[in-house]
């Protein structure tokens, strides 16, 4: 930390309280076009950000005002006046007291690929991965399938806390971005997949099966038809469970755990209540339903040591058996709702049932079984879902036919009221949880 | 677009002090140049704003600066950067010159061709967005006072309404780009409110949003009472909203679902780069039919005031307008400098970046169906049987596939050209691009933008608006 921030924040007497982070990031950008490298790149940054709160009266009453301000290199040679302009922010806003964390133990989580902490570790790393890539995409050549484009980033970031209260804490994570698409021919046409995974350690990006399978998946996609139109049971797996209930690019954490969050409680925008079901007045069948915000889960994409107010991570039951447990809290939200501070959400881990997946594909009748959306899109406000189908499969007595477009629609709270949950788990980007979750009643839009 | 006779006092002299603190970028890429075949240099910085307010609680942040710089060589055979949060020279030079030596040490595949820059075309001048009200003037007391009584207002339009919430953000890119053309430099004023009432009629909860955004100041974000007034109806309208009966339908689009179609139908589906990975099905179709004739889409990042407007793109450029489609055949796409000299076509002004963290694609800005002839009660008054789509939140582009994914918050029924009074709410729409744009049979004389942000797939975020006209065509819904 640079000790003229910390100085001058502790001499600013309009500062009753702050909290500064340091981040200090290094990254290697590799981007391949067919088997072409387009662009490598390497990016370093150092960055400062600090929340300075300020306390004062608002019509009577006492109220603390708080100014996040991310400051750059140069703003470090002027450190008084982004300090007065951030006081001065923080002077206008007016909010219910709270305090920030006091000093505490930090837990150990697992965050860094250590073969990756280094530049020309990362930048090797990232040139070998890319050459794997290609090798592996030059092998599906003989089935008509081939590269049509990656791209591979590789992340570190020191990271330091320190806030007034006398809190510090560090934490050295390594992040890892892979997008890869491929394209199918056959004849005339061609199809793609696409993917976006993320990981923390090179190894669980699972490069292999990522192409293998999306080899599978374009090339089925040749063959695939629109769903029929009808309401029925839907298998959702793989990177379709990531689209549903992880995070996304916009917002860290998916649907359930921002609904359950205290900070929608607080502002009367969550439609959960603790302990009541989460999917309202209807009546469970199957499997009953358990998440976890876990923010320890090892080498997890959504874990941390700490959060931005230094609140160590937790790993919290939020559901139970379909009934809200407990709501994830920031340390502010906690305050206001009298409830633990549990910090921001980690990943939201679904446990498992004891149907195996195989069952879940073949039991009961005819389903539709959707392995990609095109894109996220669960309201995280209502809960409501409608999702394209990018590749999915329909299984029948007539046997499985590949299916592509058309959309799944419905609400993901009501919807968890009847699901089977299979006894398989893995962890998938921002996923944790079972391989497959079997719908047993959605709306399916395709041919009329 | 404007030279520097047209800037304002202030933007000269601005455009001044940056052209004299990073005149040492010009000596770098001139260095550079004379050891490798191409190079060029960007700064990019940024300030503002943004406030949060709602019911129980506010916050204002400060922007992300994202000061920095990032250069561009090429090895002869792809492209090469670096960047680097350091802005002065001997940091930015140090840098170069490991840049240059990582540049030279590249030994390309068998077979790899090499890379040809043409001419880059990379403009000479000063250019910044004018404003008539700077943010920066308005005190930021007065911003907060200003936008909370903007939010009660719109709180107090429906007893029903248990949240409201308002958002508005300032900011101010500045930009210099060095390169063999010479240097230039940009200063972007970007303003967006968005406001937001949630009601609840005890059992069920509904929102809405309208937003304002712009190129320029506090001018482009105006919310008249009957705006405030318009949103807090249509969360009250979906209180009492149904599914969606699952079906093709014929549509009139709002404007705002209609910039989304022209956005992920012909937006991204005709950005070049996805040309040269194959990705793009247009690339087979350019001179064809691709939609009915009253289809003419475009991007223009020159549209004075729009939100994804710039003078100068992420590489250099000087802004120009791009017709995509003309009359349902399609034209030509928007490039990027790597895709446009591997692919040997011309350069639009489409290279952008979400910081110089990140490096430069082929990317949208303003992209829109041009106005028609009709008017829109003709459109309403035509549908026999179908529905008027609303407030399109989202969409993703399948440029491969030329399939479609939107996600509108309500649509309203219409029988025999009259509103039944029905709501559906939400809506997804999906459908095949070509039969969407067969099917447009008629378009109205109307013409609005909405601002928003733009991923390429789920990153690589840029400002861009789309918008047109109201449309009739035929989409499948549910």
């Amino acid at each position: 930390m640079d000790q003229r921030l910390t100085d001058a924040l502790e001499r600013d007497r309009a500062v009753h309280d702050w909290t500064a982070r340091r981040q200090v990031g290094r990254s290697v950008q590799v981007y391949l076009v067919g088997n072409q490298v387009e662009n490598v790149r390497q990016v370093e940054r150092e960055s400062y950000e600090v929340e300075v709160f300020n306390d004062h009266e608002a019509e009577g009453e006492p109220s603390r005002g708080a100014a996040k301000v991310p400051i750059s290199r140069a703003d470090l040679e002027r450190l008084p006046d982004v300090l007065e302009t951030a006081t001065t922010m923080a002077s206008l806003v007016n909010n219910p007291p709270w305090s920030l964390p006091e000093p505490h133990d930090m837990p150990e989580v697992e965050l860094a690929d250590a073969s990756l902490t280094s530049m020309d570790g990362a930048l090797a790393a990232a040139r070998e991965a890319a050459d794997r890539i290609r090798a592996l995409a030059a092998t599906g050549a003989a089935n008509d399938v081939r590269l049509s484009a990656a791209e591979l980033f590789v992340t570190t970031i020191e990271e330091e806390l320190r806030n007034s209260r006398g809190l510090t804490g560090t934490s050295l994570s390594t992040h890892l971005l892979l997008e890869i698409t491929l394209l199918a021919r056959h004849g005339g046409e061609e199809a793609e997949y696409f993917r976006q995974a993320q990981a923390r350690r090179l190894a669980d990006l699972r490069i292999d099966e990522t192409v293998a399978e999306g080899s599978r998946m374009a090339r089925d996609k040749l063959q695939a038809i629109p769903p029929r139109t009808r309401v029925g049971p839907v298998v959702i797996s793989g990177e379709a469970l990531v689209q549903v209930f992880g995070g996304t690019a916009v917002t860290d954490t998916g649907a359930l755990l921002t609904q359950a969050s205290a900070a929608f409680a607080y502002t009367k925008i969550s439609r959960l209540e603790v302990g009541h079901p989460i999917w309202g007045d209807r009546q469970p069948t199957g499997d009953m339903v358990t998440v976890r915000a876990n923010a320890r889960l090892p080498y997890g994409v959504a874990s941390y040591r700490f959060d931005a107010d230094g609140v160590g991570a937790e790993d919290l039951l939020v559901i139970e058996d379909g009934i809200l447990r407990a709501r994830p809290a920031t340390q502010r939200y906690a305050q206001y709702l009298g409830l633990p501070a549990s910090g921001r959400p980690g990943m939201a881990q679904l446990m498992p049932g004891t149907t195996p997946m195989a069952d879940l594909l073949d039991g009961d009748g005819p389903a539709y079984h959707v392995l990609a959306f095109s894109a996220p899109n669960v309201d995280e406000l209502t809960g409501d879902f409608g999702m394209e189908i990018r590749i999915g499969y329909e299984r029948g007595p007539d046997g499985v036919r590949p299916l592509t477009g058309g959309s799944v629609t419905g609400n993901l709270f009501e919807a968890l009221a009847d699901v089977r949950l299979s006894s398989e788990t893995r962890v998938n980007t921002s996923y944790a949880g079972p391989i497959g979750i079997r719908f047993g009643s959605l709306q399916v839009a395709g041919q009329d | 677009m404007p030279d520097a006779d047209a800037l304002s006092p202030r933007d000269a002299s601005t455009a001044a002090q940056l052209r004299e603190r990073f005149a040492f970028l010009s000596e770098i890429v001139a260095d550079m140049e004379r050891q490798v075949p191409y190079a060029a240099a960007m700064m990019r910085t940024r300030s503002g704003l943004r406030l949060n307010l709602r019911d129980t609680e506010q916050s204002v942040e400060r922007q992300d600066p994202q000061e920095g710089i990032v250069l561009t060589v090429s090895n002869g055979f792809g492209l090469e950067e670096a960047a680097t949060d350091a802005t002065d020279a001997s940091s930015v030079r140090r840098l170069a010159d490991e840049l240059v030596e990582r540049a030279l040490a590249f030994r390309p595949a068998d077979g790899q061709p090499r890379l040809e820059i043409p001419g880059d075309g990379a403009v000479s001048g000063d250019f910044a967005t004018p404003m008539e009200q700077d943010p920066a003037d308005l005190p930021l007391a007065d911003k907060v006072a200003r936008f909370d009584a903007l939010r009660r207002a719109l709180r107090a339009k429906d007893k029903r309404t248990v949240q409201a919430i308002c958002q508005y953000a300032d900011q101010e890119v500045q930009q210099v780009f060095a390169h063999r053309g010479g240097l230039s430099t940009q200063q972007i004023r970007r303003t967006i409110l968005a406001v937001i009432p949630f009601l609840s009629d005890g059992t069920r909860q509904e929102y809405s949003y309208a937003a304002r955004t712009g190129t320029g100041g506090l001018e482009v974000i105006d919310m008249p009472d009957e705006a405030l007034a318009a949103v807090s109806q249509e969360a009250a309208a979906m209180l009492g909203a149904v599914p969606t009966p699952p079906g093709t339908y014929d549509v009139v689009t709002d404007p705002v679902t209609t910039g989304v179609i022209a956005h992920e139908a012909f937006g991204h589906g005709v950005e070049t780069d996805m040309f040269l990975k194959e990705r793009a099905r247009a690339a087979d179709y350019l001179g064809k039919r691709v939609g009915s004739d009253l289809v003419n889409i475009v991007d223009d990042p020159t549209v004075a005031g729009a939100y994804g407007s710039y003078f100068v793109d992420d590489e250099g450029l000087a802004a120009s307008r791009t017709q995509i489609i003309r009359e349902g055949v399609l034209q030509g796409g928007l490039t990027d400098l790597y895709s446009a000299s591997r692919l040997g076509i011309g350069r639009t002004a489409n290279g952008r970046r979400e910081s110089v963290h990140r490096k430069a694609y082929a990317r949208m800005s303003n992209t829109f169906f041009t106005p028609g002839t009709s008017t829109q009660q003709e459109l309403l008054e035509s549908l026999e049987d179908g529905v008027v789509l609303r407030n399109t939140l989202n969409g993703m582009e399948d440029p491969k596939g030329w399939g479609i994914q939107i996600w509108a918050l309500y649509a309203l029924e219409y029988k025999h050209g009259k509103p039944t009074g029905r709501v559906f709410s939400p809506v997804a729409i999906t459908g095949y691009v070509p039969d969407v744009l067969a099917d447009v049979s008629m378009v109205s004389g109307d013409f609005d933008l909405t601002g928003g942000s733009c991923g390429k797939g789920w990153k690589e975020i840029v400002p861009v608006t789309s918008g047109g006209p109201y449309l009739r065509t035929r989409c499948r819904l549910a």
